[in-house]
C-alpha cells in the first residue's frame, strides 16, 4: 500500500493515503478564500434535495487526523526468543519447600543414600549452582520451574557416577606414570535421567574444586550453526567461536579451581594452575611458562583467534602431574556420531569426527588422551534418529560386514565404560513421588495404589513418573 | 356376538397366550384410568357400558353398534398383533420396575427365541428394531432377582425363550493352566493380542521386550496395564504378552483386551469392574475397504457434467 519512495522524500512528513485524496482535495486549494465564488444562497438545488454547500462547509470543517507513520516492531528482538527458549528457571516461590538433604562431597559413592532425594547445594556462600548454571548443567526439559529449589534424586546409577570420582580421587588403578583416568557413557531409555546424572557428577565436582568442562549439548557442534576453519597441521575442522564460548563457561565456573583456592600448599606452582611451559597462542600471542591458567584463559575469551590454543593449553596442562582433576562431559553424544552439517570446500559432509573439539572429546573418551587425573563422561540421547553405528557400539556387537556402519564409530568408544541408567526402582519412584507430593504438584495422596498405578503406567521412567503424577485426573 | 368374537381372536391372537387377556391375572393389577399404554377398547358403546371390561369378557348386547369397531388399541398401527405384544409386555415391565435387578452379567443366561420364530408367533413380518425392542424388554425381565422374581415374570418369559439346546450351551471353561498361566487372546483393528497372566510382582513384557521399549508412550501403556489398575491388580500379576499385526494403539489395546479376559480366569469376579473400566466389550470395528469406483472407502470422484 504505501510506496517506500515517499518514505525517503524529505519534502514530504506524511504519507498520502492515495484513497484518502477525495477528502483532502477540499482542504488543499491555491486560490486564497477572499478569490473564491460567493457562497449561493441558501435553498435547495433543483437537482438534489440534499444541499451541497452546507456540505462542503461541514466537510471542510473536517479534520483529517493524519496517521503518523508507524514503523512495525519486531514481535521479538534479535536474540530475545532464543533467550525465552533457552531460560532456565531454577525456582518457584510458589511451591511448596521441601526441607531435604543436601548433596555434598561426602556422598560420592555411598550406596546407603541412593534411593533419596537431594537438594543442590544453594547456601548464599555456595556458588554451585550458579557455576552450574554457567556450565548449562540445567535444561529447560527437567522442569525445574515446578519446584522451590533444585532437588535430585540419588539413584543407585549415581553411585555408579560416583565410583567413577572416587577411584579417580583415591588414585585406585594409577598407571605407572601416575595418571588416573575413568571414561564412561551414561546409556539408557528416553527420559531415563543421563543428564541428570552427567548434573549430579558436575556437582560432585565442583564441590570437589575439580576443573570441570562441560559440553552441554553436543548437537550445537555438528548443526553448521557456528563458523568453522581447516587447520593444516591436524586436518581438523576448528570452531573457534564455539571454543570462546565454551572457555568462558569453563573460566565463570571455575574461577575458584584456577585461583587455587583450597589446593595444598605442598605444590605451590601448581597450586596457583601456573603454566608448566610456554605455549603460542595464535599467529603472535604466547604464553611464557610461569603465567596463570585464568589470565591465559581471560586473554583467550577476548580474542577467539587464540580460543582453540588456549583450550588445548587448558588440556595439556590438566594432564600434567600435579595438576587438579578435571571432568570433561558432553551431553548428546549420539550427534557426534553421525554426519555433521559442515561441509568441506568441495562441499562433501564433514565427517563429525574431523571437527576438533568432537575429536578431542573422544581422545578422551577412548583413551588415546588422558587427563593426569579426571573422568571422562559422555551421555547418549534419545532425541538423535538412526545412530546404528553407536547403537551397535555400545551394544558390544561386532561389525557385521553386511552392514555399512560407520567404522569410525565403534573404535571412537572404545573402552569406555557403558553404564546402563535403568527404570527408577521401587523405592526410589516412592521417593520421587513423595517429593511431587510435598512440593504440591500431586494432588493425590501417594498411597499404595496410586503409587502402583503410576509406577506401572510410567514403567519406572523418571520423565513419564513425572508426567503420570502431574497429569490432573478427571 | 360370534362376528365379534372372531374379530378378537383374529386382532389378539398373539396375545392368547400372555397375561393381558386372563382376568385372573389382571384383575388385581390397579388400573389407572388415562395411562397411555392401558388398553382401552375401541368402540361405539356408550363408555358407561364398556369403559371397565377386559378383553375376554364377552362385549355386552346392550350397545347398539353403528359400526365394527377394532378391540385392539393398535389396529390402526399397521401391525396390531406386534404392538399389543410389544404393549403387554411393558406393561408387565412397568409392574415390575419397582423389584431388585441383579446385574446383567450374573443374570440367568436364556436364549430368547430367534426372529424368524418371533415372527412365527406374531403371525406377521416383524423389522428387527421391533424384534429389538421386545428383546430389550426381555433382558430387562431377565435381571429381576430370581429369587423374587413373580411367577407371571416367569411365565412370560418362558413363552419367549428357546427351549434349551446342550450342544450350543456346551462351553470350554477356561481355567488357570499347571504353571498357574491364565491364557486368553484379544484382538482390536487389525492386531492379535496373546497374553499369559501369571501371579507375580507387576511385570510386563510384551514381545519379550520390557513394556517400555514396547510401547514408548505412556498412553499405550496405560492403555495395556488398564484393566489391571482399574481392579488395583498392577502389583499382583505379571504379564506376558505376544501381540502382533496392527499398530501400536491396536496393539496395546488388543492387550487390554486380552489382560482382561485372562484376569477374568483368575477372578472372574471382577467382571463387572472390567466392564465398568469398559474391558469386556470387543471393539470389533476396523478399517472399511476401499471400493472400486471410489476413491476412498465411501468418497466418490467429483461429479463431472462431461
Amino acid at each position: 500500500m504505501v510506496s517506500p519512495i515517499l518514505w525517503r522524500c524529505p519534502q514530504m512528513p506524511h504519507i498520502i493515503y492515495p484513497f484518502k485524496s477525495g477528502l483532502r482535495i477540499h482542504s488543499f486549494t491555491t486560490t486564497s478564500p477572499l478569490s473564491a465564488k460567493p457562497l449561493k444562497p441558501k435553498g435547495s438545488p433543483p437537482s438534489s434535495k440534499m444541499n451541497p454547500g452546507k456540505q462542503r462547509m461541514q466537510s471542510s470543517k473536517v479534520h483529517v487526523k493524519k496517521k503518523p507513520i508507524m514503523v512495525q516492531k519486531p514481535a521479538y528482538e534479535v536474540g530475545q526468543r532464543k533467550e525465552l527458549r533457552k531460560r532456565i528457571v531454577l525456582s518457584n516461590t510458589n511451591a511448596i519447600p521441601v526441607v531435604l538433604p543436601t548433596m555434598t562431597a561426602d556422598l560420592i559413592g555411598n550406596e546407603d543414600a541412593a534411593g533419596a532425594m537431594f537438594a543442590l547445594p544453594s547456601r548464599e556462600a555456595d556458588t554451585i549452582v550458579d557455576r552450574l548454571r554457567a556450565l548449562e548443567a540445567f535444561q529447560t526439559k527437567q522442569h525445574w520451574p515446578f519446584f522451590y529449589r533444585p532437588c535430585t534424586l540419588f539413584r543407585k546409577e549415581t553411585v555408579e557416577v560416583g565410583r567413577l570420582l572416587e577411584r579417580v580421587m583415591r588414585r585406585e588403578g594409577a598407571g605407572e606414570d601416575g595418571r588416573v583416568n575413568e571414561r564412561a557413557i551414561l546409556h539408557g531409555y528416553y527420559g531415563c535421567g543421563r543428564s541428570m546424572l552427567l548434573l549430579q557428577a558436575m556437582t560432585w565436582a565442583l564441590q570437589k574444586e575439580w576443573v570441570v568442562i562441560a559440553i552441554p549439548n553436543a548437537q550445537d557442534l555438528v548443526i553448521g550453526h557456528t563458523e568453522y576453519e581447516l587447520e593444516g597441521n591436524s586436518h581438523l575442522w576448528l570452531q573457534k567461536a564455539y571454543t570462546t564460548d565454551l572457555l568462558n563457561r569453563v573460566l565463570e565456573a571455575n574461577q575458584k579451581t584456577l585461583k587455587g583456592v583450597g589446593f595444598p600448599s605442598s605444590c605451590p606452582a601448581r597450586a596457583m594452575m601456573k603454566i608448566s611451559q610456554s605455549y603460542r597462542l595464535g599467529r603472535t600471542d604466547e604464553v611464557q611458562k610461569g603465567d596463570l591458567m585464568k589470565t591465559v584463559l581471560e586473554t583467550a575469551v577476548l580474542d577467539p583467534l587464540l580460543a582453540w590454543d588456549a583450550f588445548n593449553a587448558l588440556l595439556g596442562e590438566l594432564s600434567l602431574p600435579g595438576s587438579p582433576p578435571a571432568l570433561f562431559a558432553l551431553d548428546n553424544l549420539n550427534q557426534i556420531s553421525i554426519p555433521s552439517k559442515y561441509r568441506d570446500p568441495a562441499f562433501n559432509a564433514i565427517h563429525s569426527h574431523d571437527l576438533a573439539l568432537p575429536n578431542t572429546f573422544l581422545a578422551y573418551l577412548s583413551g588415546k588422551r588422558g587427563f593426569h587425573k579426571g573422568v571422562t563422561l559422555a551421555a547418549t540421547s534419545s532425541k538423535c534418529s538412526r545412530t546404528l553405528a553407536l547403537d551397535a557400539a555400545l551394544e558390544g556387537r561386532g561389525v557385521d560386514p553386511y552392514e555399512r556402519l560407520d567404522p569410525r564409530i565403534g573404535p571412537s568408544i572404545e573402552g569406555a565404560q557403558i553404564i546402563h541408567v535403568d527404570s527408577l526402582s521401587k523405592e526410589e519412584a516412592k521417593a520421587l513421588m513423595d517429593y511431587y507430593n510435598e512440593s504440591g504438584i500431586m494432588k493425590d495422596p501417594v498411597d499404595i495404589a496410586t503409587f502402583n498405578e503410576k509406577y506401572a503406567v510410567s514403567a519406572g521412567n523418571p520423565r513419564d513418573l513425572f508426567g503420570a503424577c502431574l497429569r490432573i485426573r478427571q | 356376538m360370534a362376528a365379534t368374537g372372531t374379530f378378537l381372536q383374529r386382532c389378539h391372537r398373539t396375545l392368547t397366550e400372555t397375561y393381558r387377556l386372563t382376568p385372573q391375572l389382571t384383575s388385581h393389577l390397579p388400573r389407572k384410568p388415562f395411562h397411555p399404554h392401558r388398553p382401552r377398547p375401541l368402540t361405539t358403546a356408550p363408555a358407561s357400558t364398556t369403559l371397565m371390561t377386559s378383553f375376554s369378557q364377552p362385549l355386552p348386547e346392550v350397545a347398539p353398534r353403528t359400526r365394527l369397531t377394532p378391540l385392539s388399541p393398535s389396529y390402526y398401527t399397521g401391525s396390531p398383533e406386534y404392538y399389543d405384544n410389544l404393549l403387554a409386555l411393558q406393561d408387565l415391565l412397568r409392574s415390575h420396575e419397582a423389584l431388585p435387578t441383579i446385574h446383567g452379567d450374573e443374570a440367568p443366561e436364556v436364549q430368547w427365541k430367534t426372529m424368524d420364530e418371533y415372527r412365527l408367533i406374531i403371525g406377521d413380518r416383524v423389522k428387527p428394531s421391533r424384534y429389538n425392542k421386545v428383546i430389550r424388554i426381555l433382558d430387562r425381565l431377565n435381571r429381576i432377582d430370581p429369587a423374587i422374581m413373580p411367577a407371571e415374570t416367569k411365565a412370560a418369559l418362558a413363552l419367549y425363550t428357546r427351549p434349551e439346546n446342550p450342544e450350543l450351551k456346551r462351553r470350554v471353561e477356561r481355567t488357570v493352566d499347571n504353571f498357574g498361566r491364565a491364557y486368553a487372546i484379544g484382538r482390536r483393528k487389525t492386531a492379535i493380542a496373546r497374553v499369559f497372566l501369571v501371579e507375580g510382582e507387576g511385570q510386563a513384557l510384551v514381545n519379550g521386550l520390557p513394556i517400555i521399549k514396547k510401547f514408548s508412550r505412556m498412553h499405550d501403556r496405560e492403555s495395556v496395564l488398564w484393566p489391571l489398575i482399574v481392579t488395583n491388580r498392577v502389583d499382583k500379576y505379571n504379564v506376558f504378552a505376544v501381540v502382533k499385526g496392527g499398530g501400536k494403539t491396536g496393539q496395546a489395546e488388543a492387550c487390554t483386551l486380552a489382560i482382561a479376559r485372562a484376569l477374568r480366569i483368575h477372578e472372574p469376579a471382577l467382571k463387572h469392574a472390567l466392564r465398568e473400566a469398559g474391558c469386556v466389550t470387543v471393539d470389533h470395528r476396523q478399517v472399511e475397504r476401499k471400493k472400486p469406483g471410489h476413491l476412498k472407502a465411501r468418497k466418490m470422484p467429483t461429479w463431472v457434467k462431461r
